[in-house]
């Protein structure tokens, strides 16, 4: 445990040294924070019945959407793994006195944070001062917020053991390419990264919360605005580290069974 | 340009030696602007209207810049990929060829499998153009093309403007001083 505590120590501190990438990242997102805005409110001017999302909860969603963009993208990934997989260099990485899995996964999780670290304050920050109808509201209650930092880092930690998934099905089809677009596709539409779960009709929500995904990112921001309330909050909480422990023991059984199969050439 | 097109077709010659790989990529890059699309449906069955726009008006915008950023990917992909050309140092190839390194940069790669999301961009076009009651006029028709293949030059030239460096930063340089300024780095080592 200690190892990959100090692995994970270490990277965070390398993570945090990027730091005009870290600028370029925060001017983005908020580029995308206003022009997703916009569009929702002209939507929301004009909507005839009271949709099931009201605009400054939706503000909210948004800006958490994109000061936190790299705690919900799978997009986001580490090509040095899957180079080392693909050229078969992964054998160093096997040697190693610790678990594959725990090793990258500790790995990856710095990599995140300190890259949500570097981004997020100065987004909050501009969000909360910007005027109407762009500023982000507080959150109704000091347990709502509570709650949403505790979903948040579920959700992040979820969201890292569907990545390890990506990673591993590359040691079976030898290409990334195809299995990250099959999982960012499907993965970000169900995560509500492109419309809010609750502005999809019912039969897509059905689909969406049969799947992992709404809980990495759907779900801590609207417990964060209260559009979830306390008590559903702490059931989700539990959906949450249910999905998490199905699929960690998901990527270690099939990198178990992976690793078994795996042929390694050349010295 | 007839170096350009020998680049292009030596390229697809390559690409298609994996057909089965190009044509899931191809599936692939259909799918991506497809769930946005899709998004972008949901939204407008909720709301039904965007400030007096519907929904096939918007998704003629959308097609019609979709189209322009496929195909601009697809042919200008080398100024988008530069970095992979910078960095491990395979430009120096690029500059000891007695040719324009513009052209070299350009024919450096190709991207044949944005013909998914030229397929997809194409139907959502066909689709509102189908709904929306325009009058046909041979102005209308030279517009609607002038639009995408205007649009392609745009994103063309914010390939070039802009290049990715390593670490995701984005450097906003002119093209030319870039290359110049490379070029003149290089010659001073040697």
């Amino acid at each position: 445990m200690k190892a990959y505590w100090s692995v994970l120590k270490l990277r965070l501190l390398r993570g945090l040294q990027y730091r005009t990438a870290a600028l370029a990242g925060v001017a983005t997102q908020f580029f995308f924070g206003f022009v997703f805005i916009t569009i929702f409110e002209a939507f929301y001017s004009h909507a005839a019945e009271q949709p099931p999302m009201s605009l400054k909860e939706l503000v909210s969603y948004i800006w958490l959407q994109q000061s936190f963009l790299v705690f919900i993208t799978l997009w986001i990934r580490d090509n040095e793994l899957f180079q080392l997989i693909t050229t078969g260099n992964v054998a160093y990485e096997l040697c190693r006195p610790c678990g594959f899995y725990e090793f990258w996964y500790a790995k990856l999780l710095a990599q995140r944070l300190s890259g949500a670290l570097l981004r997020c304050f100065p987004i909050l920050i501009v969000a909360f001062i910007v005027p109407h109808p762009y500023r982000m509201t507080l959150p109704p209650s000091p347990s709502a917020f509570a709650l949403f930092l505790l979903a948040l880092m579920l959700g992040l930690l979820l969201l890292l053991a569907v990545s390890m998934l990506i990673y591993i099905s590359v040691f079976v089809t030898m290409s990334p390419m195809g299995s990250l677009l099959m999982f960012v596709v499907i993965g970000e539409f169900f995560s509500g990264k492109i419309i809010p779960i609750p502005l999809m009709p019912a039969w897509l929500q059905t689909v969406a919360s049969a799947l992992p995904f709404r809980w990495t990112a759907d779900f801590p921001f609207r417990v964060y605005s209260g559009h979830i309330p306390a008590d559903e909050a702490l059931l989700g909480l539990l959906a949450q580290t249910g999905w998490l422990i199905v699929i960690v023991w998901l990527g270690k059984v099939a990198l178990g069974k992976a690793l078994r199969r795996v042929v390694i050439q050349g010295g | 340009m007839v170096l350009y097109f020998k680049y292009l077709l030596i390229s697809l010659k390559s690409q298609m030696q994996y057909r089965a790989s190009f044509w899931l990529l191809a599936l692939a890059q259909f799918f991506i602007p497809f769930s946005v699309f899709a998004g972008l449906y949901f939204l407008f069955e909720r709301f039904g209207q965007l400030k007096g726009w519907s929904f096939f008006e918007v998704a003629l915008c959308f097609g019609i810049i979709h189209m322009a950023v496929s195909v601009s990917e697809c042919f200008a992909r080398g100024f988008d990929a530069f970095s992979t050309l910078v960095v491990p140092g395979d430009f120096d190839l690029l500059l000891v060829r007695p040719r324009g390194t513009v052209i070299q940069v350009l024919g450096s790669r190709f991207d044949f499998s944005r013909v998914g999301r030229l397929m997809q961009s194409v139907i959502v076009l066909g689709w509102s153009l189908s709904n929306l009651a325009v009058e046909w006029t041979a102005w209308k028709i030279a517009i609607l093309l002038l639009m995408i293949a205007s649009g392609a030059l745009i994103f063309t030239g914010i390939f070039i403007w802009e290049r990715r460096c390593p670490s995701g930063r984005l450097k906003v340089w002119n093209w030319s001083t870039c290359s110049r300024t490379a070029e003149k780095r290089w010659h001073n080592t040697r």
